[in-house]
């Protein structure tokens, strides 16, 4: 008996198992059931509506570069010092950038030449595989396509030497990109209806114009834009806890120059916009067309018109924390009794330098310190250029225009030239392009350091490169006129 | 050979109906007796416990209880073989006649044996198989090894135990373990780990399974406890691993748990005391700088918390350990169990930290028929534990403190309310760990035998982060962190042998399986930020919420067949091959082949040898393992992250569908002597092992818009030596005295690098310079930027990145050992019931990156000194910053550590009979007693730095970049070692 029922059980229990095994453990011992969590290229073949489901990463990438570009212009310029963060030592000063400096061939929120590069890729997807299959892509949104794909060729255009616009491909050169970028804008003009992307398409049309040198071309566009809105701002969102602006999150970790101290921080939040094209630019593209033509006096009272719009722009109190501590530790300016000369043998300024830690207003869109009827009363060829330059540094502040301005161009990534083999190691695309005109590492400097141990109110800094611009004729639009 | 998965199915479903088919007929009944006797010690007459005694080719078996004796139910009656085998003795084989019914004595005297060719091993051999028989080498821990030990897990278990492993202990932090890495990195991508089996169930073994705080992260090998476990099997790669196939190439370690025996119920009470201390050799304590604008030294130097032994007083800890075990073992003549339960509770080092872990452990064995056995193990685990931020951390105590930013980052003026603001947090975690195994034998006949197991490994852990409201350290108003992961893994496993006497052969077996595997991972982590009051603890109500999932899932199947053959007991042939698919293939990947051949010759037996040696024994084999991509980087996919209420899609993985398995080609040979009486036992091996078809993360061009994609481009070697070596000094009744030494080299070099640049490893931001990837140079050597002289007048004037050459030997340097080892010794004296074993372990040619030296420069803290920058005139224009000379941050990494010394004491009988017991013993054991470092640590700046500066053994700081990435170690923030522990048992056996 007792060895039966050890039969029985052993049939029981055989039973059971195979049971167990053949019904419960199909799903999971079916090789063939394992699904990727992603959206694979299947899965994008499925979609309804794909041109409709790619914009919003569009948006996306578009911020990210416009971020990139704007984080890298102020620390590689004269605009911000790196004091505390991890930021790679080669975006302090444009004679140390190298193609392999960790933040610069980042492919990370910093990586300028990387998320504009990203940018244009992802623009291509959409604009040249997906809309062309996509019977539900409208007009209006080719025209957003456009616009992207245009910035990414204007924003590299402007900043680099050149950049490749696909694998293999030898790299395009500035102004071929920026010829690219008119090309898209102008395409997306003819696409669109809505008022608010037109001008923000004319507004570009004009940088872009600007950038080539068409003085025409960017007068023209300037003046479009103006007149379809006389006070356009045309702002990139982002996003707290998304895609977050940089410059709002640990103030203390990039530090203005002092004569900048005053319009630090823009963006007082981390969900803070970005503007990307607005209408004081315009009057400073005017301007800068005024002077390339010799037309001095008719420029400066254009730059009075960008500083008077500034100042009717919105500011914000914002209670700022920021010790403006040094990368020793040491005290910066962080007071207003400070007076800052732009370099030594010029005036002391008051003003520049707020109370800090304290609250303090900010301008938002833009601010300067120059006075419009001081602007519109200069004659002298050399203090108007001076006020251009000037203006354009602090109303354009942290919108990513310095390293253009100061005419510097970056190289392509060595990712780049690790990967494309039309590009190697030291060729010219591949090493930055400094202007003689800008001293080695000292746009950032001042002295006293520490004016409060110095016992000192009177602020230097080491150089003033709107002078130098302005002396050396600097524009895009061409050597300008010295009177 | 071409085979898509989808066809593993029938193949699998087939592999059981075939079990099923042939387990039908059975369900007969046989004729049995039963074999009952006691073993002892030859040299001594003192009996042996847990010494494996079969009656062979039947499958019935058994372990000897305390008192040696052994009880062998459902024995065929007839003539029968039965052996005897323990690690440390010879093995002894003895012939029996079983009556049906009746119950046949034989006694065994066992005697010692510095090498064990006897023993039978099942790791990667298809069935269970003497040593001597084996190519290639399989180390195996035995239980009197892992009871004796004060380990708290696997790795510590394992540390100095197994030659050609290094194992480094990554800190004090409750949650974290080893990192384990066999006969070196074979991988530029993937984890060393090698791959677990307990009872045969593939289990959890990912490292990084929780958040990074500072770069420390829970271990799934923290769990696995080391209660109940009966012997682990090690095999290092090669030939050995090969039918583990696609995922052997760092090793398989196996892990057996204790089974029940015939006979009445034994219960054993266990009852452990303890304390930890906390090693501060390399703590610095309180010379924090203090930056003016937060108050002067003289302010905190004042207040009444002022200590200048702060961190040891009021930041670490001696804690409190307790650990209370009790258990069963026994059975019937046809089931046998063991069960057994423990809580183990300890305070950790450092404040606020601490562990308690529940274990419930039960295997249950059954003979369904007399040729048919079921067997059941599962252990239960519940692990709680709190840990505090260290490493690269702003707002840990011991990092602050040790760099000098105790007050700074605390915003604080004295040492107690800055403390105050660190310990504003809690880091808390708890793991439930599931693991099952079921395992099916039948047995009808001495020609086949066949075995299904089937088993399941469950791990889910949440970890919790609140920080509250007043923790200051930190620029956000609180924070509520959770990280969840949740873990299954299903293995089955079926497997048959042949075992027949061929023409001009002995022991002739043919062995084949199926195996298949699946593993899910899913993780969520959501951090809720700003928060308006005290109290909350759920993320909620914060006014900022991020969430996160990931998912990975793989499946793995894989069939072997295994041929074995020796001639005049002397030359044993393997060959053999495993066929593996696994879903991480690209969808232009087959099955691959992985093959294996070997040979050994025992030189003794064959008589060619002196009478001296007892055994002299040839080896050679040539195997190849696999490694499997991760999963789904063979897709082309898109990803898509919340912006502005929209989901935005991005280009994500480029996609490969040619994306293989990296393989690794072993050649190995080797030697096992015995001699002297078998006294001395000594194993050399030598091997090349190469990686083929090695995966790097190749960048797609910028233009592509998509990032990089796992290609299988490189080749990287690894070459070694392995030695192990037991001498039993003294071997006599009163007395014996062992001594045991293992020692391995190795050299690692990336070959070819298949057209790529070089490339760093893991650098985040460029600033933590782990290392490269260089062709001719081993994987991770150190690349750091580094002052040069560029004018040539003899002074450092600028700086930049390249290969460092040691100062004074121009060798280049690497984060991991080029040869390691360990010593121990035990003296036994049966007589007196007392026994004393302690182990020690050394590494050499490391280096370590001490990354507090980093962060004290900004306080000025003198913990490595800087070199002096001269300009182009000569004139000094200051001191490098370390980003420019981050050559000076690297120690010497070479370290010889007093791992653990054990004592136990036999109570005379009468003492433990008084309690009611049979037997009783009191237990004494210390772990991490003592480390010796070469000082200066400091290799470029010896004069002018600290004397010690680190504890190299430590992996410590970990790039957090996922669970199966590459960790090489080598690099350090503020990290705690492991403490010194001290621990007082008792134990009775009713």
């Amino acid at each position: 008996m007792r060895s039966y029922r050890f039969k029985r059980l052993g049939r029981t229990a055989l039973a059971a198992a195979a049971t167990v095994l053949l019904v419960s453990g199909c799903d999971f011992l079916d090789p063939t059931n394992v699904t990727n969590p992603n959206t694979t290229t299947e899965d994008l073949a499925a979609a309804a509506e794909p041109t409709t489901a790619l914009l919003p990463g569009l948006r996306a990438q578009t911020a990210r570069a416009v971020r990139a570009v704007v984080q890298t212009s102020a620390l590689l310029s004269d605009d911000f010092e790196i004091a505390f963060t991890n930021v790679g030592p080669e975006l302090s000063d444009p004679y140390q950038l190298s193609p392999d400096g960790a933040s610069y061939n980042t492919t990370g929120g910093i990586g300028a030449y990387w998320n504009t590069q990203e940018l244009r890729a992802l623009a291509d997807f959409v604009i040249d595989s997906i809309a062309p299959e996509d019977e539900g892509a409208t007009d209006e949104q080719l025209a957003e396509a456009r616009y992207y794909r245009g910035m990414a060729y204007l924003l590299q255009g402007e900043n680099f030497i050149a950049v490749p616009t696909g694998p293999d491909q030898e790299p395009t050169a500035w102004d071929g990109l920026l010829t690219r970028a008119a090309s898209d804008f102008s395409a997306a003009r003819g696409l669109t209806a809505e008022a608010e992307r037109e001008v923000a398409l004319l507004a570009a049309l004009a940088r872009t114009h600007r950038a080539l040198g068409n003085v025409g071309d960017a007068r023209g566009f300037a003046e479009d834009a103006l007149a379809a809105d006389p006070e356009f701002v045309t702002l990139q969102n982002y996003s707290a806890g998304e895609l977050e602006n940089p410059f709002s999150t640990e103030t203390r970790t990039f530090q203005p120059l002092p004569r900048l101290d005053f319009l630090d921080p823009k963006y007082t939040s981390r969900g803070e916009s970005i503007p990307v094209a607005k209408a004081e630019e315009m009057h400073l593209i005017l301007a800068e067309a005024d002077m390339a033509d010799g037309s001095y006096g008719d420029a400066a009272e254009r730059i009075a018109d960008a500083v008077r719009l500034a100042g009717d722009r919105p500011t914000e109190e914002f209670n700022d924390p920021d010790e403006r501590l040094n990368p020793n530790l040491t005290d910066r300016p962080s007071s207003s009794d400070m007076l800052v000369a732009a370099e030594d043998g010029a005036p002391l300024r008051a003003g520049l330098v707020l109370d800090r830690p304290g609250t303090v207003t900010m301008p938002i869109i833009s601010g300067t310190s120059l006075d419009a009827d001081s602007v519109e009363a200069l004659t002298d060829p050399q203090e108007i250029r001076h006020a251009f330059w000037l203006a354009r540094q602090e109303i354009l502040f942290l919108e990513g225009r310095r390293v253009h301005d100061l005419g510097v161009r970056m190289p392509v990534s060595q990712r780049e030239i690790n990967t494309n083999g039309t590009v190697s190691d030291g060729d010219d695309v591949a090493v930055v392009d400094v202007p003689d005109y800008i001293p080695p590492d000292i746009m950032d400097d001042f002295s006293p350091r520490d004016p409060y141990e110095a016992g000192s109110n009177e602020i230097t800094i080491a150089i003033d490169m709107n002078r130098v611009l302005a002396e050396e004729l600097v524009s895009p639009l061409g050597p300008l006129p010295s009177g | 050979m071409k085979l898509p998965m989808s066809k593993v199915r029938p193949i699998l479903y087939g592999s059981f109906a075939l079990l099923a088919v042939l387990l039908v007929p059975s369900l007969a009944a046989a004729q049995t007796g039963t074999v009952q006797g006691q073993i002892v010690d030859a040299s001594t007459g003192q009996p042996i416990p847990s010494a494996q005694v079969t009656v062979e080719g039947t499958g019935v078996g058994g372990l000897s209880n305390q008192q040696g004796r052994f009880l062998l139910l459902n024995a065929p009656v007839g003539e029968q073989t039965v052996s005897a085998v323990l690690i440390g003795y010879t093995s002894e084989q003895s012939t029996v006649t079983v009556t049906a019914g009746e119950t046949t004595t034989v006694d065994f005297e066992l005697s010692p044996s510095a090498l064990e060719m006897d023993e039978l091993v099942v790791t990667g051999t298809g069935q269970a198989t003497e040593r001597r028989r084996l190519s290639a080498e399989v180390a195996v821990v035995d239980a009197d090894d892992i009871a004796s030990s004060g380990a708290g897990n696997v790795t510590e278990l394992l540390q100095g135990r197994v030659a050609g492993a290094q194992i480094n202990a990554v800190s004090a932090a409750p949650g974290t373990a080893g990192l384990m890495s066999f006969r070196g990195p074979s991988s530029a991508i993937a984890d060393q780990t090698p791959v677990i089996y307990i009872d045969g169930v593939r289990v959890d073994n990912a490292r990084g399974v929780s958040g990074s705080f500072g770069g420390e992260q829970t271990s799934a090998l923290a769990d696995l406890a080391v209660t109940d476990i009966e012997r682990i099997e090690v095999t290092k790669g090669g030939a050995a691993s090969t039918l583990y196939g696609a995922d052997a190439a760092s090793g398989v370690i196996q892990i057996f748990t204790k089974r029940g025996r015939p006979g009445e119920a034994s219960f054993t009470a266990r009852v452990e005391q303890g304390v930890d201390m906390p090693e501060t050799k390399f703590v610095t304590d309180m010379d924090f700088a203090c930056p003016e604008r937060l108050g002067d030294c003289e302010t905190a130097r004042a207040h009444p918390s002022w200590d200048p032994d702060f961190v040891k007083n009021s930041i670490l800890q001696s804690s409190h350990y307790q650990s209370y075990y009790l258990g069963a073992v026994g059975g019937t003549d046809r089931v046998g169990y063991n069960i057994s339960g423990r809580v183990r509770d300890g305070d950790g080092t450092q404040v606020k930290t601490g562990s308690t872990m529940y274990n419930l452990t039960s295997s249950l064995q059954a003979t369904l028929t007399d040729d048919l056995t079921a067997e059941f193990s599962g252990t239960y685990l519940r692990h709680n534990f709190t840990r505090v931020p260290n490493g690269t951390t702003t707002n840990g105590a011991l990092t602050n403190a040790m760099v000098g930013d105790f007050l700074f980052f605390a915003r604080q003026e004295n040492l107690a309310d800055a403390l105050a603001v660190y310990h504003a947090q809690d880091i808390t975690e708890s793991v439930d760990r599931s693991t099952f195994s079921t395992t099916l034998s039948y047995d009808p006949s001495t020609l086949l035998d066949l075995r299904a197991t089937v088993g399941i490994d469950k791990r889910v852990s949440e970890q919790r982060h609140n920080e509250q409201l007043e923790m200051v350290a930190t620029d956000r108003q609180g924070r509520i962190q959770t990280n969840a992961r949740d873990f299954t893994g299903l293995t089955m496993d079926f497997r048959g042998t042949l075992t027949y006497d061929a023409p001009m052969f002995t022991n002739t077996s043919t062995s084949f399986g199926f195996q298949a595997f699946r593993e899910q991972a899913k993780t969520t982590s959501v951090t809720g930020d700003e928060l308006a009051l005290p109290g909350v603890t759920e993320f909620d109500a914060a006014a900022l919420i991020t969430a996160n999932e990931g998912f990975n899932e793989v499946y793995n199947g894989g069939l072997f067949l295994l041929q074995q053959a020796g001639i005049a007991d002397q030359l044993f042939l393997e060959a053999g091959v495993r066929f593996d698919g696994n879903t991480a293939f690209g969808s232009n990947v087959s099955y691959q082949a992985y093959p294996k051949v070997g040979a050994s010759f025992d030189l003794a037996t064959a008589g060619l040898m002196s009478d001296q040696f007892q055994t002299l024994r040839l080896r050679a084999n040539y195997g190849v393992t696999g490694k499997f991509p991760p999963p789904f980087r063979r897709d082309r996919t898109f990803s898509a992250e919340p912006f502005a209420g929209e989901s935005a899609p991005r280009f994500d993985n480029p996609g490969n569908a040619n994306l293989e398995p990296e393989r690794v080609t072993t050649v190995e040979a080797g030697l096992d002597a015995s001699f002297w009486d078998n006294r001395v036992g000594l194993g050399v091996t030598a091997y090349q092992a190469v990686t083929t078809e090695a995966i790097f993360n190749v960048n797609e061009q910028p233009s592509t818009g998509q990032g990089s994609q796992l290609r299988n481009i490189g080749e990287i070697e690894n070459r070694g030596l392995e030695v192990s070596a037991n001498v039993d000094i003294i071997r006599n009744a009163s007395a014996t005295w062992a001594m045991n030494v293992n020692w391995s080299t190795l050299r690692n070099e990336v070959k070819d690098l298949g057209g790529l640049p070089p490339f760093e490893l893991g650098t985040l931001g460029g600033r933590r310079e782990f290392g490269r990837i260089e062709e001719g140079l081993p994987i991770g050597v150190r690349y750091m930027s580094q002052p040069v002289d560029t004018n040539g007048d003899g002074l450092p004037d600028s700086a930049e990145r390249g290969i460092v050459r040691h100062p004074e030997t121009g060798e280049h340097m690497t984060p991991f050992p080029t040869s390691n080892g360990s010593v121990g010794s035990s003296l036994s004296l049966p007589q007196m019931g007392v026994s004393i074993r302690a182990q020690a372990q050394w590494s050499r040619g490391s280096t370590v990156q001490d990354y507090a030296a980093a962060w004290s420069t900004f306080n000025s803290l003198p913990r490595i000194e800087f070199p002096t920058r001269y300009d182009l005139d000569g004139n000094e224009v200051g001191q490098y910053s370390y980003s420019q000379a981050f050559n000076y941050l690297l120690v010497n990494g070479d370290f010889f550590k007093l791992r653990e010394i054990t004592l136990s004491y036999q109570l005379p009988e009468v003492f433990a009979t008084s309690l009611g017991g049979t037997s009783a013993q009191l237990n004494f054991g210390a772990r991490n007693l003592w480390t010796w470092v070469p000082t200066p640590q400091s290799i470029f700046a010896p004069e002018a730095s600290r004397e010690y500066l680190l504890d190299p053994e430590l992996a410590g700081y970990s790039e957090p970049n996922g669970e199966s990435s590459l960790q090489l170690g080598g690099s350090q923030s503020v990290v705690l070692p492991p403490p010194h522990q001290f621990r007082f048992g008792f134990q009775i056996t009713f």
